[in-house]
C-alpha cells in the first residue's frame, strides 16, 4: 500500500472512531426506553398537576418534582434540546431561574434553533435586574468559534458534510477537468480545517467556558475569601451568565459579560458543559 | 534610658571579613558594657561593600536566654576620589547598618548567635560570641504592677488593665533613667485599646516588642509607710481572644539612679557615677474562658459586653415581589465591635427563609464612629409579607453573666404584585383552544390546560405573555427521548459523511492516477498483466496444448512491448516450440520452463515501470 492510501486509510479510521465514540458511550449508559419513557410520563404528569394546582407552595413543589424528574432523565443519558428545554421551564416555574438559564443554554448548544429555549432564555435575561451585566451576541469572524453560536456537535456535522462535499468536488474536477470544482472542492477542505481546527484550539483561543450563578443571591468577592471584600454591593441573583476562568477548591473566578472579574463560590456556578 | 554611645571606642564584638577579594564584609558590634539582664542591648550588623541593590537580607542564628527584636535598616552610600601619582582613583562604599534590640532574660554568659547576610549569590556570616550579662539589685524605692481582675475573663470581653508605677521621693531625686516593661502587653492572644482622650496629667512610658508606648497617665502622690510615693496610674482596655490559661512574666521596671554628682558651669547636678536598680511585680496569670455554650440564642453572633442596641432600615419601603431591598443594620454598644458580626439572617428571631430570599452569609460590617454598619439585599417572596419583621441580636452581658437580646424595630412593607415568574404564568387564556398555550412558538406539542374553569390569578398571565416567555413543555417521547427516526438517525450522519466522503476521495485518487497514465503505457500494462494471466493459464493446460499455449503468451506480450525481446525470450520461444512439435508431443511443460516464463514476463514489467518512472 503506497503511502497515500495509508494516510488516507488512518484518517478515515480516526474520523469514524471520533464521529461515533460519543454515541457508542452514550447508547451504552441508557436504560431501556419503555423505562425512560414511565420516566418521562412522571415528570410530564407533575407539571401538569403543578399548572392546576392553585396552592402557591404546592405549585412550586410539582414544578421541583417535574424537574427532578426531567433531570433523572438527563442524568440517565438523554440529551435532547425539548428535555432540556423541558427541563428549564420547570425549573423556571419553581423559581429556579439559575438551573433553568443553564438548561436552556444546554439546549441551545445541541440545537441553536431550539426556539422556546432561546426565547425563554431571552426572557430571562430581562427580568434580572437592571445592573446586571447581560451578555451580547458575538459578531464577525470569532463568532465561528463562538460555542454559543455554532455548537459542538453542529460543528462536527458541519465538518463531517464538508469533508464529502469536498470529497465530491475533488471527484468532478477528475472528471469535469474543470478548474471550478477544483477550486470548489479547496473551499470545502478550507472549511473541514477550520472546523477543525475549533476544536483542537477551542480551548486556546481564549474563550473561557460558559458558566451560569445558579446560587441565590452570590456574593461577588474581589479575592478567594469569605473575608475578602466584596466586588460588587449587591450580590447577584441566580441566571447571571458568565466565564468561568479558573477554580480553586471553594472558590471560582468568573468574568461578568461587561468583562469585570470577580470570585463566587464553585457551589453557586454551574458550567454549561457540565 | 541609658546613652549609646558609638564612634571611636566603639566595642567590636567581632568582625569576620570574609571575602576579602570581592570586598564585601560584615561586622557585627554592640554598645559598650556593662550589660544588664533586662536591659535593652543595642546591636548592630554593618554591611558594607554590598551592591546597592537589592538591600542585603539578614538571617539570625538560634538565640537561648534573650529576646533579639529587629529595630530597623538604614543605608549610606560615600564616593571618594583620590588622585595619587597622576592617576585618578574613584571608589564608593555602600554600607546597610541593620539595628536590633537584644534584652537578656537573666545574669549569666549570654552567646549571640551568627548573622548570616546575603545579597544575590554572595552571602557573609558574622562568628558567634559571648556577652557577660550582670544581674541587677532590686530595690523597694520603685515598684510597677499590673493590676488585673481576679476572676476569668470571657472571650471578647473588654477588661480594663491598670499599670501602676510607683516611685518613692528619695528615688526621684537622684532618678537618671526609667525602664518599664509589662509582658502582658506583648501577648499575641491578647488585643489592647487606649483612649488617647483619657484625662491626664503625665505619661507613662512602656517598652513592648513594638517599641514604647506612651500611655496617659493620672499622677499622684500618697503617704505610704510614712514615706513620700509618686504615683502614677495608666489604664488599658484588654479584650482576650482565644480561651486560654495565660501565665506572663511579671511586670519590671529597671532605674539608673546617679550615687555622684558634681555641679557644671550652670549650677547643674552632673552625675559622675550611677547604679542600676530593678523591681518586679508579681506573675501574671489570666483565665480566659469561652462565652457559655448553655441558653446561647440562635441570634448570639460572638458579641460580649453590654448596652447593644440595633437599629435596621430599608431603602424602600415598597417594593415588587422579588426586587431586592438594602438593609442597612446600625449595631451600637459597649462590646468589642471590630468582631462583632450579625448572625445568620436564617436563624430563629431574624427572618423567615419562606418570605425572604437571604443571602448565604451575613455581610461583613464596617466601623463606624461609635458603631459598625452592616448592608445586605434580602427579597420579599411572598407577597404576604406586609413588614421587615424585628431582628434579634443577642449578646452576652460579662457582668451578669447572662445572654440579653436587643430587638430592632419592624419597618413596614407594601409588596405589590408577583413580577417573577409563576406557574399561573402559563395559564391558558379563555377561550384559547386546548392544547396550545399563549406564546407557544414553533411546533412543540403543549400540555392539555387542566381543569375547565380558568385559574384565578390570569391577568398576571397576560403580562407575561407581553415578555415574550413559553413555559409549554414538549410532551412528545420521540423528541423528548430523542427516540424518533431523525433522532436515531442523527448520530449515524457523521460515519456516513465521513465514510462516503472517504469513498469519494479514494476513488478520485484512483481516476485520477488512471487517467493520467498514457494510453500506450496503460495498454503496454494490460498487455503484461494479459500474459501473466495466459502463462498461468498455460501451466494448467492439458499436455498436448501447453506449450503451445504459452509460447502464443509470450508472443503476444512481445507483440504489445517490442522492447523486451531479448534472448532470454527467444530461448524460452526456442523451448516452447520445440516442446510443442516434438514427435510424440503431449508430454507437458516442464516446471522449470513455466518458472522462467513467469519470471521474465514480472522482471521485464518491472523494468518497463522503472524506464517509465526514470523518463
Amino acid at each position: 500500500m503506497s503511502g497515500a492510501w495509508r494516510a488516507m486509510a488512518i484518517l478515515g479510521v480516526t474520523l469514524l472512531i471520533g464521529a461515533s465514540a460519543a454515541d457508542l458511550a452514550r447508547a451504552e449508559s441508557e436504560s431501556p426506553p419503555f423505562e425512560r419513557g414511565a420516566r418521562l410520563r412522571e415528570a410530564l404528569d407533575a407539571y401538569s398537576m403543578a399548572l392546576a394546582e392553585p396552592e402557591r407552595d404546592a405549585r412550586l413543589a410539582g414544578f421541583a418534582r417535574a424537574e427532578r424528574g426531567f433531570a433523572s432523565l438527563v442524568e440517565e443519558g438523554v440529551r435532547t434540546p425539548s428535555l432540556y428545554t423541558n427541563l428549564g421551564n420547570a425549573a423556571l416555574q419553581a423559581q429556579a431561574p439559575g438551573r433553568a438559564v443553564l438548561a436552556y443554554h444546554r439546549a441551545l448548544s445541541l440545537d441553536p434553533d431550539a426556539s422556546s429555549a432561546r426565547q425563554n432564555l431571552i426572557h430571562v435575561r430581562s427580568r434580572l435586574p437592571a445592573w446586571v451585566p447581560r451578555p451580547e451576541s458575538t459578531r464577525g469572524l470569532r463568532g465561528l468559534f463562538d460555542e454559543r453560536r455554532l455548537p459542538a456537535p453542529l460543528r462536527a456535522r458541519l465538518g463531517a458534510l464538508s469533508f464529502f462535499l469536498g470529497g465530491l468536488c475533488a471527484l468532478l474536477a477528475v472528471w469535469r477537468k474543470e478548474g471550478a470544482w477544483r477550486g470548489l472542492g479547496m473551499f470545502f477542505g478550507l472549511v473541514w480545517v477550520l472546523l477543525m481546527a475549533s476544536f483542537a484550539l477551542g480551548g486556546s483561543m481564549g474563550d473561557a467556558p460558559l458558566a451560569v450563578l445558579t446560587g441565590d443571591e452570590v456574593l461577588a468577592r474581589s479575592a478567594d475569601s469569605a473575608l475578602a471584600p466584596l466586588a460588587l454591593p449587591e450580590p447577584l441573583p441566580a441566571g447571571v451568565e458568565v466565564d468561568l476562568l479558573e477554580q480553586r477548591a471553594e472558590w471560582s473566578r468568573v468574568r461578568l459579560a461587561n468583562g469585570r472579574e470577580i470570585w463566587v463560590r464553585s457551589s453557586s456556578v454551574t458550567a454549561v458543559s457540565g | 534610658m541609658r546613652g549609646v554611645r558609638w564612634g571611636a571606642g566603639l566595642w567590636v564584638a567581632s568582625m569576620l571579613v570574609a571575602g576579602a577579594a570581592q570586598g564585601q564584609n560584615v561586622e557585627v558590634q554592640t554598645d559598650r558594657g556593662p550589660h544588664y539582664a533586662g536591659d535593652p542591648i543595642t546591636v548592630q550588623i554593618v554591611a558594607s561593600q554590598f551592591d546597592e541593590e537589592p538591600t542585603p537580607e539578614v538571617r539570625v542564628g538560634d538565640l537561648a536566654g534573650a529576646r533579639l527584636r529587629y529595630a530597623g535598616v538604614s543605608d549610606s552610600s560615600s564616593t571618594s576620589i583620590s588622585f595619587v601619582n597622576g592617576q585618578l582613583t574613584r571608589s564608593k562604599e555602600v554600607r546597610f547598618v541593620y539595628r536590633y534590640e537584644l534584652i537578656a532574660d537573666g545574669p549569666g554568659r549570654l552567646r549571640l548567635p551568627e548573622f548570616e547576610v546575603s545579597q544575590g549569590a554572595t552571602t557573609r556570616r558574622t562568628a558567634a560570641f559571648e556577652l557577660k550579662v550582670q544581674g541587677v539589685p532590686t530595690t523597694g524605692l520603685v515598684s510597677l504592677d499590673v493590676v488585673l481582675p481576679k476572676a476569668p475573663i470571657f472571650v471578647g470581653q473588654k477588661v480594663p488593665v491598670d499599670v501602676v508605677l510607683r516611685l518613692d521621693r528619695e528615688a526621684q531625686r537622684d532618678l537618671l533613667s526609667i525602664d518599664s516593661v509589662v509582658p502582658l502587653f506583648d501577648q499575641a492572644n491578647l488585643r489592647f485599646l487606649d483612649d488617647p482622650s483619657a484625662a491626664s496629667d503625665a505619661k507613662l512610658e512602656i517598652r513592648t516588642m513594638e517599641g514604647v508606648i506612651a500611655l496617659p497617665a493620672t499622677m499622684s502622690e500618697e503617704e505610704i509607710d510614712g514615706r513620700t510615693v509618686l504615683i502614677l496610674r495608666a489604664r488599658r482596655t484588654l479584650i482576650p481572644l482565644t480561651p486560654e490559661v495565660l501565665e506572663v512574666a511579671p511586670a519590671r521596671v529597671l532605674i539608673s539612679r546617679g550615687t555622684r554628682f558634681r555641679r557644671d558651669l550652670f549650677n547643674q547636678r552632673q552625675a559622675t557615677s550611677m547604679e542600676r536598680l530593678m523591681a518586679e511585680g508579681d506573675p501574671v496569670r489570666l483565665e480566659v474562658i469561652e462565652v457559655p455554650r448553655q441558653g446561647r440564642p440562635a441570634s448570639f453572633a460572638g458579641a460580649v459586653g453590654e448596652g447593644f442596641s440595633l437599629e435596621v432600615s430599608a431603602d424602600r419601603s415598597v417594593v415588587q415581589l422579588g426586587e431586592p431591598i438594602l438593609l442597612t443594620f446600625d449595631l451600637r454598644g459597649d462590646g468589642d465591635l471590630s468582631t462583632a458580626g450579625l448572625p445568620p439572617f436564617d436563624a430563629e428571631g431574624l427572618f423567615d427563609p419562606n418570605l425572604f430570599r437571604l443571602p448565604e452569609e451575613p455581610p461583613a460590617g464596617l466601623l463606624e464612629e461609635g458603631g459598625k454598619r452592616f448592608e445586605s439585599s434580602v427579597r420579599v417572596l411572598d407577597a404576604a409579607v406586609r413588614e421587615v419583621p424585628a431582628i434579634a441580636y443577642s449578646w452576652f452581658d460579662a457582668k451578669t453573666r447572662r445572654f440579653e437580646t436587643t430587638y430592632s424595630r419592624p419597618i413596614a412593607l407594601s409588596v405589590g404584585a408577583a413580577e417573577i415568574i409563576g406557574a399561573d404564568a402559563v395559564a391558558r387564556r379563555p377561550g384559547l383552544e386546548s392544547g396550545r398555550q399563549e406564546g407557544e412558538v414553533g411546533g412543540d406539542s403543549s400540555l392539555p390546560a387542566p381543569g375547565a374553569e380558568p385559574p384565578p390569578a390570569m391577568v398576571r398571565s397576560t403580562s407575561l405573555a407581553v415578555s415574550g416567555a413559553n413555559l409549554a413543555v414538549d410532551s412528545d417521547p420521540g423528541r423528548v427521548l430523542g427516540t424518533g427516526a431523525a433522532s436515531r438517525a442523527m448520530p449515524l450522519v457523521q460515519p456516513i459523511f465521513y465514510g462516503l466522503g472517504l469513498g469519494v476521495l479514494g476513488f478520485a485518487a484512483f481516476e485520477r492516477r488512471r487517467r493520467g497514465l498514457d494510453p500506450v503505457e496503460r495498454a503496454r500494462a494490460a498487455a503484461y498483466t494479459a500474459a501473466q494471466r495466459s502463462i498461468e493459464a498455460a501451466a494448467v493446460a492439458p499436455p498436448d496444448g501447453a506449450a503451445g499455449e504459452l509460447g502464443r503468451a509470450l508472443r503476444e506480450l512481445i507483440a504489445a512491448d517490442p522492447t523486451a525481446a531479448n534472448a532470454e525470450f527467444d530461448a524460452l520461444l526456442q523451448e516452447c516450440d520445440a516442446l510443442r512439435f516434438e514427435p510424440g508431443g503431449g508430454s507437458g511443460l516442464p516446471s522449470g520452463l513455466v518458472e522462467r516464463a513467469r519470471a521474465f514476463a514480472v522482471s521485464r514489467r518491472d523494468l518497463a515501470v522503472e524506464e517509465r518512472g526514470a523518463s
